[in-house]
């Protein structure tokens, strides 16, 4: 619960003076990695290299990837173009056009959604702002690369179609959706 | 002067006010939905309850009359949990509407919640179902189910438009605004029902969906639909003017504005041009740059300088009263022009409230100042009788707005030269040899004089694009590259010498127009009379 | 030496290292006078990254502020959200919940630790190891792999929230957190026997760089430079917040001041770190790990999507941001490179009026020109530049 001295844990004595006695060491540090890497079983060694893109990293459940906007049972999107999202963005890099729906019930959807993927930073913030729980980054894959800064911008034909992964909970939303209780019940 | 004691503090007050208005008078906040300044009282939200000492219960401050010695808490506890309450049971069946509403962003149940209520809900039943999509009118839809029936609008139809055509149906937990039965609410006033209304039970279709509240800029200026000239905002994104809404004056338009007004939103964004059109021979014009275009006018222009002969100049009666005397400074050094000529709107539908016929917002201003110049213009008939006849060879052309484009392009074909300064490109344009880029009046800082004789200011709302400039700096452009150069090097020095030099605007004192507008003292048509 | 070589006419050199240099992290640029091999003055010149966070600030909300703060200090991002989510719970009078502190102490310390990783693996590298570098990048690996697991990203996180922090710890992260703090400080101890008692290493950082405990008081240094002079002063221990006054962990002190100091200071600080981390994971406490306050913390998405309360609520908060009261306040962490404040300004809008950085590595950076370089040789620059570890992006802001 106190302090520390560094000092008192290193000393400058012969065996540092004389220096081939720490190369030695150090050198049977690295060859213990290379024999361990080269000959070991799957538990000692620790080969990091992720032959990429035949093998591929799962990226946790959290992770920010790439938009998705979900559909309702029937097809058509959740999305109500309330322009939370592109409040919410500080990267302002959400352009929405908002229109009448032919549902009466629904009564507003997003004529044009668009995402400029070069400006987005990934933060989430769109995910947090949406009230209908239409867009999330549950994709789990990054964003494509692009050969022109206008494929960078991603409408909402090609959002609405991507999948979120199996088996991945919601960032937010459903999984606390409570059928009318009151607060405290 | 009777006063009461206002949290503490004592507040004078005229006999026969409310409380609510002593309050909004010493800038004390106290909620409201159904009190309205310029409409009577209903007392029926109960928002606005405060404690008056020595009453037995809370009392709504827009209903109560101020008396001398009264004293009044508005933020004590009691009043606190009334107000809470009071939101709390105007939430109870407000449909879960913020997404699709337009009137997020300027709703006044998001605002009070923020400030008086913040609990969250108690509500474990379905909420009431009631219509959602009724077309009242032509502008105006209505959505039963975010109503909280303060009867706004049923009273603003009643009493300031004349025409009710609104009322209450049914009763209770099922009251409804609505029409009676074969009426349809298509008065001309009728989108002053959803600027009054708090919440967004009555919104406009022309503005449905179109664009975010809060991510529109306000400017101010004023209308220019008619001569009437209310004040206005004007709200704007990326350049694209989305509404208009009444702006405050008592003198000119109160709090309202008419739906012909509101619909002349979209006159700014229709065929805007922000870069020069050049035609050559017999071909449509295309664009170029602002200064190959000013090198053409100056081109086209230089040898008509002193033709003497054979050229007119005319301008738009939307024109500032700045734009005017520049245009006649031009027009009398430069140019030298033998005709003048004046375009404008054709006379529209007119009311005892706000709308007038004269279509065009400063007739009053431009004519005063061509009247103080010595210019006599003709009209638009005229100008093309003389277009056809020959007598006119070469026409400088500011402004595009008028009803006769299609035919005075059609006379203006067989010209010389014909220079246009416009902000839209209208018929004339398509005929002219350099169309320079102006800005509309949203774009302007100027002044106008409507038909009551007051000097309105207008405020730029955003900056001019690309190649656009106002009038008067394309005017001064080619001034100064045909040898006279003007030193004007603000609005300010420009409304400087008219005042100086035009005696109609002597004690005009444009140069400090306040928001609300100067009354000049000029004889008042009877036209300008109103009952609003 | 003959004299004929004494009286050839000879002038300094002035070399300009970087901004683009590899030695140079982040982007300085530091003007090199140079007598032969020896230091006679430098010029360094800061805010080449310079990107305008203070009035970026002005112009977003309070929230959206956040995910800029990442990007200070960008080998401890989560440091410096938990600093500014701090200095606005302080002014909006707030008190996060015990879970949520935890959980900040936790993700602190590993991001503390991250950065001792690369601070010290660049320094080994750039003296020559090149392998210590690569073994403390990937121990650094495994640690980025539980920041991803608990916020989302690796970096730019985005995690802290007023009110507390965005997402509790996903199932089974106590355990897997272990397993990848022992993986890593596996290679991390094996980075540290490559170099701490290599004759090499030591006599390029033993005495090379030495500040005093007077000069580095004097000119307002804090953090592991700060320690590494003699003085025991951690903000953890002197002014505690969050839940560090429970924790049990030393405060490692140097003697000298020097280099080899700061390079056995940040060592030992980052195993105290896991000291404090294995900590927080077994007293943790079940709990909220966000304040439900409906003035700043977006209402719980279950009221959003069924009541017109929480949906209006969190309308308001996101159009107009989260109305902080006004005033001014100064909130403070103990960052890898010291005391990382931020002054915040609030007009009691949604929007900050003026947000501060108080950078700890711009502070450092004051010694370089009068008191670290001078007199040393060229290639001392590069240990010592090093061992202050400027950050570019909290440097320059």
């Amino acid at each position: 619960m106190g302090v520390v001295r560094v000092r008192d844990r290193v000393e400058y004595s012969l065996y540092e003076r004389s220096f081939v006695p720490e190369i030695l060491r150090g050198l049977a540090i690295t060859l213990g990695h290379f024999f361990s890497n080269a000959f070991g079983n799957k538990e000692t060694r620790n080969l990091q290299t992720v032959r990429y893109p035949e093998e591929q990293r799962v990226y946790p459940a959290r992770y920010r990837g790439q938009h998705r906007l979900l559909q309702r049972e029937d097809g058509s999107s959740r999305c109500v173009a309330c322009y939370m999202c592109s409040t919410a963005c500080p990267a302002y890099c959400i352009h929405i056009v908002a229109a009448e729906s032919p549902d009466n019930r629904i009564e507003k959807y997003p004529a044009a959604f668009e995402i400029d993927l070069l400006r987005c930073i990934y933060c989430g913030l769109c995910v947090e702002a949406c009230p209908e729980d239409a867009i999330r980054m549950d994709t789990g894959v990054h964003t494509p690369p692009f050969f022109t800064r206008d494929d960078a911008v991603v409408g909402r034909i090609d959002l609405l179609s991507l999948m979120g992964r199996a088996g991945t909970a919601p960032a937010y939303g459903a999984q606390n959706y409570r059928e009318g209780k009151p607060r405290g019940a | 002067m009777p006063s009461l004691t206002l949290d503490g503090k004592k507040v004078d007050f005229q006999p026969g006010e409310t409380i609510i208005q002593a309050a909004t008078r010493e800038n004390v906040e106290i909620p409201y939905y159904c009190w309205h300044p310029r409409l009577s009282v209903a007392a029926n939200c109960r928002m606005c309850l405060v404690e008056v000492e020595k009453a037995p219960k809370l009392m709504p401050a827009c209903q109560t009359a101020a008396t001398d010695g009264m004293v009044v808490h508005t933020q004590n506890e009691k009043v606190k949990d009334a107000q809470r309450a009071v939101h709390e049971f105007l939430l109870v069946n407000h449909p879960i509407d913020c997404p699709i509403c337009d009137q997020a962003g300027e709703c006044k149940l998001q605002d009070y919640y923020m400030e008086y209520q913040l609990a969250p809900s108690r509500v474990v039943e379905h909420k009431v179902n009631k219509p959602r999509l009724e077309e009242l009118g032509p502008h105006v839809v209505y959505n039963a189910e975010r109503c909280i029936v303060c009867t706004r609008c049923v009273r603003f139809m009643d009493e300031v438009a004349q025409n009710p055509q609104l009322g209450v149906f049914n009763r209770g937990d099922h009251s409804e605004i609505g029409c009676a039965p074969g009426v349809v609410l298509d008065d001309a006033y009728s989108l002053n029902t959803v600027d009054v209304c708090p919440v967004g039970a009555l919104t406009s279709t022309i503005f449905r969906f179109k664009q975010r509240a809060w991510n529109l800029k306000r400017s101010d200026s004023v209308c220019g639909g008619c001569a009437r000239g209310c004040n206005i905002h004007v709200d704007q994104r990326s350049g694209v003017v989305y509404r208009l809404l009444p702006r405050d004056n008592d003198a000119v338009n109160k709090s309202w504005l008419c739906d012909e007004g509101r619909l002349t939103y979209n006159r700014p964004n229709e065929g805007k041009i922000t870069e020069a059109l050049i035609r050559e021979g017999q071909d449509a014009p295309t664009t170029t740059d602002g200064v190959a275009a000013l090198n053409k006018a100056v081109e086209l222009l230089k040898p008509l300088a002193n033709a003497g002969k054979g050229v007119a100049a005319t301008l738009s009666l939307h024109a500032t009263v700045e734009e005017a005397y520049v245009f006649g400074r031009f027009v009398k050094d430069v140019l030298k022009a033998d005709t003048i000529g004046l375009v404008g709107l054709l006379p529209g539908g007119q009311d005892d409230l706000l709308r007038v016929a004269d279509k065009n917002p400063n007739r009053a201003g431009v004519m005063a100042v061509f009247a103080d110049m010595g210019l006599k213009p003709v009209d638009e008939r005229e100008l093309m009788q003389r277009m056809k006849s020959g007598t006119v060879k070469a026409w400088l052309a500011v402004g595009h707005e008028t009803s006769f484009g299609p035919e005075l392009a059609l006379a203006a074909k067989g010209l010389e030269v014909v220079v246009h300064v416009a902000y839209a490109r209208g018929p004339i344009a398509e005929v002219a040899r350099v169309t320079l880029p102006g800005v509309s009046w949203v774009q302007t800082d100027g002044t106008w004089v409507n038909v009551q004789q007051r000097a309105q200011r207008l405020k730029a709302g955003f900056l001019p694009e690309h190649d656009a400039k106002p009038t008067h700096a394309w005017l001064m452009d080619i001034a100064s590259r045909l040898g006279v150069a003007y030193a004007w090097p603000s609005m300010t020095t420009i409304r400087a010498e008219i005042e100086s030099q035009l005696p109609s605007f002597r004690e005009a004192k444009l140069t400090q127009v306040p928001p609300t507008g100067t009354q000049l003292p000029w004889a008042v048509p009877a036209e300008a009379a109103s009952k609003i | 030496m003959t004299d004929t070589a004494f009286d050839l006419p000879t002038r300094n050199m002035e070399i300009a290292l970087g901004p683009s240099h590899p030695a140079m992290h982040g982007t300085v640029r530091m003007m090199v006078e140079l007598d032969g091999e020896t230091i006679v003055k430098t010029e360094t010149e800061v805010g080449f990254l310079h990107r305008g966070f203070e009035k970026e600030s002005e112009s977003v909300h309070w929230a959206q502020v956040m995910p800029y703060c990442d990007r200070l200090n960008y080998v401890s991002p989560l440091i410096n959200n938990f600093a500014y989510a701090m200095a606005l719970e302080k002014l909006c009078e707030v008190e996060i919940p015990e879970r949520a502190k935890y959980i900040r102490v936790i993700a602190a310390e590993i991001s503390r630790i991250c950065d001792h990783m690369t601070c010290n693996g660049a320094m080994g590298m750039e003296v020559g190891g090149f392998t210590p570098f690569l073994y403390m990048v990937e121990a650094r690996e495994l640690l980025y792999d539980i920041v991803e697991e608990l916020t989302g990203q690796r970096i730019t996180v985005n995690f802290a929230r007023i009110g507390g922090v965005a997402h509790d710890l996903p199932p089974g992260f106590a355990g897997r957190c272990k397993e990848a703090l022992n993986k890593a400080f596996k290679l991390f101890d094996d980075a540290d026997a490559l170099l701490t008692r290599n004759r090499i290493f030591i006599d390029r950082m033993n005495k090379v760089g030495r500040i005093t405990k007077e000069q580095a008081i004097a000119y307002g240094i804090t953090g592991p430079m700060l320690r590494a002079t003699g003085v025991a002063y951690d903000l953890r221990k002197a002014a505690p917040y969050d839940v560090y006054d429970r924790m049990e962990f030393d405060v490692p002190v140097g003697d000298n001041g020097d280099t080899y100091d700061r390079w056995l200071v940040r060592l030992e600080e980052a195993r105290q770190s896991r000291r404090i981390v294995e900590q927080a994971l077994a007293q943790i406490p079940p709990g909220p790990i966000c304040i439900e306050d409906p003035r700043f913390v977006l209402p719980p998405k279950d009221e959003v999507y069924t009541s017109i309360e929480g949906l209006m609520n969190h309308f308001k908060l996101i159009i107009e941001g989260a109305r902080v009261p006004a005033g001014e306040v100064y909130g403070y962490t103990e960052g890898g490179n010291g005391e990382l404040g931020f002054y915040i300004v609030s007009d009691g809008s949604g929007k900050p009026y003026k947000c501060r950085v108080r950078s700890p590595c711009f502070t450092a950076m004051q010694l370089l020109d009068p008191i670290l370089l001078p007199g040393n040789m060229i290639s001392d620059i590069v240990p010592i530049f090093g061992s202050v570890n400027m950050i570019g992006g909290e440097c320059d802001r």
